[in-house]
Formats: C-alpha cells, sequence, structure tokens
C-alpha cells in the first residue's frame, strides 16, 4: 500500500463513500433519527438491509468466500464515518464490525461458513457480548462461564452494554470454560436467555443487559484464542468507532460555521466576532487531527500492523475527546437555540459522550499506550 | 516501535532519478556547496537552471540519496524559500544571473527585512520608506526581528514607495545589500538569553534601480510569492520550528530511564505521542497530495497552529519533567543533560508569535478556509498616509 492509501481515501473508496451518504441521506434523515430514537428497535430493518445488498456495506471486511466483499476495515471505516455523521442508529456497528470482526479472528472455518454469508446479506444480525457486570472493557475479565452439558456447552452469566443486543439473531459471547476465556455462539431465540434494553443517554445507540441460565451455546474457534479473537474484535470496532467520530465532527463543524455566517446580533454575522472564530478554527484543528487518526487507524488494521493496537488507542483518544469538545463548542456557537430539543446539536453531544465511554475512555487508552510506548 | 522514517513507497534501487544521484555522488565524494549548486541539488524544485524542475517524486528522492550519503546542503533559508523563489518569478535577467546561484552555494546569506516596531502583525502598515532618487531610492526606517542579519550579505526589504494610495498598494520589494553606507545591524537579546534576531537601522540608504524587483508598489504581492511547484520535504517534527527535540526524543528519554513513576505525567506523556502522531500524519498528508499533484487541502493551514503549540506542550512537560531541578539553568527531563530542553523551554514562547501569531492564525483559518467574514480594518480604502493622519487634507 502506497502513502496515498495510507492517508487519503481512493476515487473507490470516495465512491463508497457517496453511496452510504445518499442512502442514509435518503433513508435515515434527522427527522428519522428521531422518531427511531423513540422505539425500542431504534432502527428500520430494511435500511439495514438495504445497506447490506445495495451497498455490500455489511460484508466489506469479510471474504468472499463467506459472501463478503472481500475489501478491508478500511472501506468498513469509510461506512462508519458516514453513520456517525448521519447518527444512524442501525447495527452496523453490531453487526458489521464487532461480531464479522470477532468470527473472522476466531479462524473458525466452520462457524464462519454458517453465520457469516447470512450476516452479510442483512439476514441475521448478530451482536457482541463481552462486557461484565464488572464494567471493564477487557476482553480476557468474564465471570460468565461455560460447562459442558449433555452434549454440549451451557452458559451461565449476565453481560452488560451489549450493542443492538434487543435485536441480535445471534449472540457472540465471551465465557470462562475453567480458566480460559473462550468465545461462545449463542442463539437468541433458545432458552434461557433474557434479554433487556438498558435506558441509554444516547437513544441512537441501544445497549442490551443480557443474562444466561443454562443457555445452550456452540464453542467457535480454539478456547485458548477467545480473548486475542475478541480483543481483534474490538480494536475492529474502536478504528470504526473512530471513524464514526470523526463523522459526526465533521458534520457539528459545518452546523456550527454556516450558523456563525448566518446568525447575526449587533448588525453582523456572529461569525465576524474573533471569538467565535477562533472556536471555530480550533474545531477546524481537531477534526482534521482526528480524521488523520482514525485514519491511520483503520489503515493499521487493515494491513495488520504491528503497531496497530498502539495506533488505536492513540486514535481512541483523541477523537473521543474531539468529538466531544466539538459537540459542546457546537452548542456554545449556537447559544440558546442549541440547547433545544429540536435542535440537532444535543443528540451529537450525547452520542459522542456515549462514544467516548464505549470501550474505554481516552484516559484508560492512554494508560494502555503508554504502557506500550514502555513510559 | 518509534519509528522516524516513512515508508513513502518511493520508487526503489533501479529508479533512474536514484541511480543519476548515486553516480553524481561517486563522483563527487564530498561535494561543495558550489558543486551541488551547479549539480542542481541545492534546490532541486527550483526551475533549470538553478534547479532541476523536480517534481515531488523527484524531491524526496535526492533528498532521501543525499541523507543516506550524510550529505548536507548549504542551509540559506530565507534565500531559498523566498528571496529566491521571488527573484526567479519577478527578476530581470540581470537579477537572476546575479544573486540565485550564491544562494544555493550559500556563498551568500539572505536575510528578510520585512517587520517593524509599529508593523508585526499588521505588517502592510509598515512604515521604512523608500524615496526616489535619481534613478534610485534612497531608504530610511527600522525593521525589527531581522533574524541572522549579522551574518547576511543580502536582505528581501520591503519599504514604502507611495505613502498615499491604501497601505498594500504602496509597497515595494528591494534587495538591501546589509553592508551598504547607512545600514547598521544591532542584535538584541531575547528572552532565551541569546541574540538570533536584530534591529535594522536604514539611514538614507542609497538603493539602485537594479535593486528593485518587480515594479514599484508590487511589493505586498511579491512578499507572498511562493513558487507554483512546491519545495517538498519531510520535517522531523522537531519542537522549535521542525528543528530541536521531538515528542518521540523526550518519550525516549523517559522510556531509557525506566519509564516515569507519576500517572500524571505518564498520561501527559502518552497525550504528548498522540498529538505528535496527529501532526506527523497531518504532514504525511500534504506530501500525499503534493506527490499525487493534488492541491492542499485544509490540513496544512491547521499545521503551524497545531505544531505551535505541540512544541510549547513538548517544552512544558520536558520541563516539568526535570521535577524541581526547574528551579535550575539547564534542567532536563529526568535528569538529562542536554541543554536542548533548557534552550527549547526558553525558546517556546516565540512559537506562538513568530511566523503569524496564533491569534492571527486562527482568523485566516477561520476566514479563508471556513469562510467566516473578514474582519473589518478601519484603515480599509484610505491611503496610508491619511490613515495615520499625516497626509494632506481633503
Amino acid at each position: 500500500m502506497n502513502i496515498m492509501e495510507r492517508v487519503a481515501l481512493t476515487a473507490e473508496q470516495e465512491e463508497l463513500r457517496s453511496s452510504v451518504r445518499r442512502l442514509l441521506g435518503r433513508w435515515c434523515p434527522e427527522t428519522e433519527v428521531r422518531r427511531l430514537m423513540e422505539t425500542d428497535t431504534g432502527f428500520e430493518r430494511d435500511v439495514h438491509v438495504r445497506l447490506a445488498q445495495e451497498i455490500g456495506a455489511v460484508g466489506l471486511a469479510v471474504p468472499e468466500r463467506f459472501g463478503g466483499a472481500g475489501a478491508s476495515w478500511r472501506e468498513v471505516a469509510v461506512v462508519a464515518e458516514e453513520t456517525g455523521r448521519a447518527l444512524y442508529g442501525g447495527p452496523y456497528l453490531s453487526s458489521a464490525v464487532l461480531s464479522a470482526g470477532a468470527l473472522l479472528a476466531t479462524e473458525d472455518e466452520q462457524a464462519c461458513r454458517d453465520y457469516l454469508p447470512a450476516l452479510v446479506k442483512g439476514e441475521i444480525l448478530a451482536s457482541l457480548a463481552f462486557v461484565e457486570p464488572d464494567r471493564r472493557w477487557d476482553a480476557a475479565s468474564t465471570g460468565t462461564r461455560a460447562v459442558w452439558r449433555e452434549g454440549g456447552y451451557s452458559l451461565a452469566g449476565s453481560k452488560l452494554y451489549v450493542i443492538d443486543g434487543h435485536t441480535a439473531d445471534l449472540l457472540l459471547v465471551t465465557a470462562r470454560i475453567d480458566d480460559t476465556t473462550a468465545l461462545f455462539a449463542v442463539d437468541r431465540a433458545a432458552k434461557g436467555i433474557t434479554t433487556a434494553l438498558q435506558p441509554t443517554l444516547d437513544r441512537t445507540r441501544k445497549l442490551a443487559e443480557i443474562q444466561f441460565e443454562d443457555a445452550p451455546a456452540r464453542l467457535v474457534g480454539a478456547p485458548a484464542h477467545g480473548v486475542e479473537a475478541v480483543s481483534a474484535a474490538v480494536r475492529a470496532g474502536c478504528a470504526a468507532l473512530v471513524a464514526e467520530q470523526v463523522g459526526g465532527a465533521q458534520r457539528l463543524l459545518e452546523i456550527g460555521v454556516d450558523y456563525a455566517n448566518t446568525r447575526e446580533q449587533f448588525g453582523r454575522p456572529i461569525g465576524s466576532f474573533q471569538s467565535i472564530k477562533h472556536m471555530c478554527a480550533d474545531m477546524l484543528a481537531q477534526v482534521e487531527s482526528a480524521r488523520s487518526l482514525a485514519h491511520h487507524a483503520s489503515w493499521a488494521i487493515a494491513v495488520d500492523h504491528p503497531d496497530a493496537a498502539a495506533v488505536v488507542h492513540a486514535a481512541k483518544s483523541l477523537c473521543s475527546q474531539t468529538f466531544l469538545s466539538v459537540a459542546a463548542t457546537t452548542i456554545q456557537i449556537h447559544g440558546g437555540i442549541g440547547f433545544t430539543w429540536d435542535h440537532p446539536a444535543h443528540l451529537y453531544y450525547r452520542r459522542a459522550k456515549s462514544d467516548e465511554v464505549l470501550f474505554g475512555t481516552p484516559a484508560e487508552h492512554r494508560t494502555l499506550l503508554a504502557s506500550l510506548l514502555g513510559i | 516501535m518509534l519509528r522516524s522514517t516513512e515508508d513513502l513507497g518511493l520508487p526503489g534501487e533501479s529508479d533512474e532519478r536514484r541511480q543519476e544521484v548515486r553516480q553524481w555522488l561517486a563522483e563527487h565524494p564530498k561535494p561543495t556547496g558550489r558543486q551541488l549548486a551547479e549539480a542542481g541539488y541545492v534546490a532541486p524544485h527550483w526551475p533549470r537552471p538553478w534547479g532541476l524542475d523536480a517534481d515531488p517524486v523527484h524531491q524526496l528522492i535526492i533528498d532521501d540519496e543525499l541523507r543516506r550519503a550524510r550529505v548536507t546542503r548549504p542551509l540559506n533559508q530565507i534565500a531559498i524559500g523566498w528571496a529566491g523563489p521571488t527573484i526567479i518569478h519577478a527578476g530581470t535577467r540581470q537579477q537572476k544571473e546575479r544573486y540565485l546561484l550564491p544562494m544555493l552555494t550559500g556563498e551568500e546569506i539572505w536575510c528578510q527585512m520585512f517587520s517593524e516596531p509599529g508593523a508585526g502583525s499588521d505588517l502592510a502598515n509598515l512604515s521604512t520608506r523608500a524615496v526616489r532618487d535619481g534613478d534610485g531610492w534612497r531608504v530610511s526606517g527600522q525593521k525589527v526581528w531581522t533574524s541572522g542579519a549579522q551574518y547576511s550579505k543580502f536582505g528581501i526589504l520591503l519599504a514604502r514607495t507611495n505613502p498615499d494610495v491604501p497601505k498594500h498598494q504602496g509597497i515595494s520589494y528591494f534587495i538591501c545589500p546589509v553592508d551598504a553606507p547607512g545600514v547598521v545591524v544591532r542584535p538584541f537579546r531575547e528572552m532565551t538569553g541569546g541574540s538570533l534576531f536584530t534591529e535594522v537601522f536604514f539611514d538614507d540608504v542609497y538603493l539602485p534601480a537594479d535593486n528593485l524587483v518587480g515594479d514599484e508598489g508590487d511589493g505586498w504581492q511579491l512578499a507572498k510569492v511562493t513558487l507554483s511547484n512546491e519545495r517538498v520535504s519531510l520535517s522531523s517534527g522537531g519542537a522549535l520550528w521542525g528543528g530541536g527535540p521531538t515528542a518521540y526524543d523526550l518519550i525516549e528519554v523517559v522510556r531509557s530511564r525506566g519509564g516515569t513513576t507519576d500517572p500524571l505525567s505518564r498520561d501527559r506523556l502518552a497525550q504528548l505521542y498522540v498529538d505528535a502522531e496527529a501532526l506527523r500524519l497531518l504532514r504525511l498528508r500534504a506530501v500525499a497530495a503534493s506527490l499525487s499533484g493534488e492541491p492542499p487541502g485544509p490540513e496544512a493551514s491547521v499545521r503551524k497552529l497545531l505544531a505551535d503549540e505541540h512544541g510549547q506542550d513538548i517544552m512544558n512537560l520536558a520541563r516539568d519533567l526535570a521535577g524541581a531541578d526547574a528551579l535550575l539553568d539547564g534542567a532536563g527531563p529526568l535528569g538529562d543533560k542536554s541543554q536542548d530542553w533548557h534552550f527549547g523551554w526558553l525558546f517556546a514562547p516565540a512559537l506562538t508569535i513568530g511566523g503569524g501569531t496564533a491569534q492571527v492564525q486562527r482568523n485566516i483559518l477561520a476566514e479563508r478556509i471556513l469562510g467566516l467574514p473578514r474582519g473589518r480594518d478601519p484603515h480599509e480604502g484610505l491611503g496610508w498616509s491619511e490613515a495615520h493622519g499625516t497626509g494632506r487634507s481633503a
């Protein structure tokens, strides 16, 4: 991959970006975002199917032999950026990134053959469940146990913050076999599974709490590789999430600048006042920095770069800070009207806060980064 | 795991342009500045015959080969970055023949006589006057922040030739020999204790007609000239305008001393690394755009703003890592003895002032990139003298 592919979009990626933007603009404008966020489901199934089938967005990082496009996490990030820009509430992160990523990382050919084709087509939805009541974003940390019973595994335990867990058909769940954390595939419709929607700050991101009580499960991949597989999936999830954050922040910058140019007080646009100009200039600088790191993160994951983990930590730290800061500044630029329910700024603000926490806060990522740097 | 060179995907060993440089180096094992200049290697992006009309890829290949051979090119920043391109763009044949080659060989160093006590951020407000005297001019006034005048042969001088028109229109661009009678260079001491900068006084200095570049009144436009084929290079990301220690250097100091036990310092270091990476990638994006012939995007404009504050962050953290020894001269992080940290901390306030203040940079980003309304200058449309209340009444 040459330098251009590392830092800028190819012509094909730009086309992909436009297609997704058009599709979401048509099927998921702000009115739909607001309508759907009040529902339990949070999304329209057929919009997900459109993304999956009209654009092939769900299977971008999935190899062709499993029904995917055989592209890379870089292309997934292009889609993710547009979903972030549009505040899309559908199961892209959960199905296309975390679940597809976990299945592929286990290198379990049979499981991939069994689940990925339907996932790619949007026929089934899947969610990764790995966070426990101790609330750690650590793939290895699990109290959920798997025991062998009557010719199959049975899971007991509970998971929190399962993204789109309440609408998933397939759950990918971490559980301990003795002392080893392995990954299991669970049919959410089977016995022993209770799902409850968690009341989220960001209503455009649905999170579920799931209890397992003697729930039948299928082991995916070798038990010894479970932690690494989930870690890889979460890294890919972070790379997609930082792309979402850049998409959201860019949209906010546009909204803020547009307002500064239009709103007049004291006989002139408020954007002619230096304090407003400087806030906008700072947002631009932050967004371009975040964009640089987000691109680098999806590139590093796509090429399986040895430094990918460090890059992802750096990106998650900066992009989270940027999205939240830009959201707060955008509200500030709007003055009173930015504080209203009807203005979209608060929707992005909630999303920004939620994204900041998801998979670890900026400080948590910097702590992990510091270890990798040897300081 | 911290890498300082980029894999740019430049053409490899067999590339003709690489081979050409190696061949030349084989024939000139310890090349002089003159040899490098005559071969077109000092400013390859310049048009022939002074450069090689080198496109970005070619420039980077030359940089790469010279670096491998440990060959340093003559340093003459103002000349190569500013004066030279302006003379190439608007100079006469005689001016090109007289001035360009000695710039490249490093035999004649140039300085930039722009800023004045009354004209910093508002440079167009400059008051150094050039009055016609026969075919030439008589210059009187004062410049400040002229770095390197003490050892320069020539200066690019912006002076006001017409005080009756609005400020930007009445400025002309001159070549001023630093040793011309009436020119007095006075180094002053800046905050670091050093004397990188000078004041330059002009007491009725005579400049012949040949020393005007372009036409009278073209000065402001010419001051902004850069070649359409811009220089592309990889900066190391040093804290002080590209020079000096980088964030990676600071991290390496800490790492090689076994890390730090203070979680706050560790977090600040990690944050510094994140910022350094973002800047490195912004530079890479700009290089990538050049390599593919694309126009520069917004990332080019935000870089100075971010880099200057990042430089301050590096120096502030380095000093903080000296602990209580920060009370002393020469303090370095975790006891590191390099003077770079001490000097760097004292130099750091200049970063957000020189070359365009951070406030002006933000205005430029907001107005030129984001399209926000320009501020109103009360002098707009008025003649310079009129604006200063020294002109004739209407």
